[in-house]
């Protein structure tokens, strides 16, 4: 009384093993189902709901193969699991940030347009990142199957020593007052100097006269701009302190603000003259010399950006504030 | 999670590592495939298809059981039955199994150190 169904479920098992096991497998398999499918129409079922139920039960034949292969059924099994994610951060943070440098520099050298010395690298470096990643996947994986443990787990195929410990002791905490000090102290220190370079300006030109350094075409938009980014951040970190811990509306907004502040910096310095024309005239640079700092100072700021970004969705610094000690 | 489902959950755990002695006990007469899951359901000890069947035949690789074709009935099945190996794995393990139960026993007996634990909740800041 083989069906179609059973035969269907034999042939997709026996598929997944070894060869020379088949034989006594499909023997012993066809026995069990028989035996299961006789107890199940002895108990009153049909012979088609019974040999149904006997295949359900004896479940997913890809499983059961690779129980009699002693086969994993991960991917990256938890003895090696470690050590890919660490190998991913290391190889990751090795190569990552030094082929996106050099990429910078050379098309910086080749004297490309802004957009393609900034975006350009980033197109190669996410297709480097997943190359990266996919090789590391699967050497681990060949690993996870070269390197079978008998029971499946327990047995800790690459001993962990405390010589892999990490350097750092201190726990990742959200902003804390200190932090918001020293962050207002920073920003009193900039706008003071904004003032004063327009009101009581220090710098002479070549005639004598003082002249402040920023350009005072700047103080129509963009000045006033980066003031009331300045402030909003500064609330923004006073709130996060007095929420006390990681949530998804904080994260949100520090990126949106984020990205408003590295943003309206780097529009700046790339579409306007920032530092005083009757200034330049007198500083020994060629303009081009100048173009090319401001390009760097957009990069910088960028890079800061994304840096902060990335660090305040890391996971590790979602948890609950270290209480501090008053 | 619901409290049963906590302990059915924990209840299969348990069990998982403890197929193999019971099979290994159960064995001592000869038995086939689906008859073992039978008795081992009827001793109130449910153990998945899936998992017995592919058990079985690595504990026979390790040369725990025995195996031996019966063909005189109509369905040819095979039969397996604890070697002697398989008996003195057996006996070790049932020794383990009663130390456990004896630890556990001797851990709800005496009195426990409960205080501590409620020390380290008491936050002190």
């Amino acid at each position: 009384m083989t069906s179609n169904l059973t035969n269907r479920y034999v042939a997709a098992t026996l598929r997944r093993v070894p060869e020379k096991q088949r034989s006594e497998i499909e023997r012993e398999l066809r026995a069990a189902i028989a035996d299961d499918v006789d107890a199940r129409i002895d108990a009153g079922d049909t012979a088609d709901k019974a040999e149904y139920a006997a295949l359900k039960e004896i479940g997913d034949p890809y499983r059961l193969a690779a129980s009699y292969s002693n086969r994993p059924l991960t991917l990256i099994g938890p003895d090696l699991y470690p050590s890919y994610v660490r190998s991913l951060k290391i190889f990751g943070w090795a190569t990552l940030p030094i082929v996106a440098i050099v990429l910078v520099v050379i098309n910086a050298v080749e004297g490309k347009s802004v957009a393609t010395v900034i975006f350009g690298p980033i197109g190669t470096v996410i297709n480097l990142a997943i190359y990266l990643a996919f090789v590391l996947t699967l050497v681990f994986a060949i690993a996870e199957r070269a390197t079978p443990s008998e029971t499946g787990n327990g047995v800790k195929r690459f001993e962990w020593t405390p010589d892999l410990l990490p350097m750092d002791v201190e726990l990742p905490r959200l902003v804390a007052w200190n932090d918001v000090l020293a962050q207002i102290g920073g920003a009193v220190v900039v706008v003071a100097l904004l003032l004063v370079d327009r009101y009581a300006p220090v710098v002479t030109n070549h005639a004598g006269h003082t002249i402040p350094v920023v350009a005072p075409e700047l103080w129509r938009f963009w000045i006033p701009l980066f003031f009331a980014i300045l402030a909003l951040t500064i609330i923004f970190e006073i709130v996060k302190v007095r929420v006390g811990r990681w949530n998804l509306g904080t994260a949100i907004a520090g990126t949106i603000l984020g990205a408003l502040g590295a943003g309206a910096i780097v529009v700046a310095v790339l579409t306007t003259t920032v530092v005083n024309p009757a200034l330049t005239t007198s500083v020994a640079l060629h303009s081009e010399t100048w173009t090319w700092i401001w390009r760097i100072v957009a990069i910088v700021v960028g890079l800061v950006w994304v840096g902060t970004t990335i660090n305040d969705w890391r996971p590790t610094n979602r948890r609950p504030r270290v209480p501090q000690t008053a | 999670m619901h409290e049963d489902e906590l302990l059915d959950q924990m209840r299969q755990e348990l069990r998982r590592g403890s197929v193999v002695l019971a099979s290994l006990v159960a064995l001592e007469r000869p038995g086939y495939g689906y008859g073992l899951l039978d008795t081992l359901e009827r001793a109130g000890f449910p153990v998945a298809a899936n998992t017995l069947y592919p058990l079985l035949r690595r504990l026979e690789s390790q040369g725990l059981l025995t195996s031996e074709w019966d063909t005189s009935e109509s369905r040819p099945r095979k039969f397996y039955k604890t070697s002697d190996a398989g008996i003195r794995i057996a006996t070790r393990l049932r020794t383990e199994w009663s130390a456990i139960d004896t630890a556990i026993t001797a851990l709800t007996t005496k009195p426990l150190r409960t205080d501590t634990t409620t020390d380290t909740r008491g936050d002190q800041s």
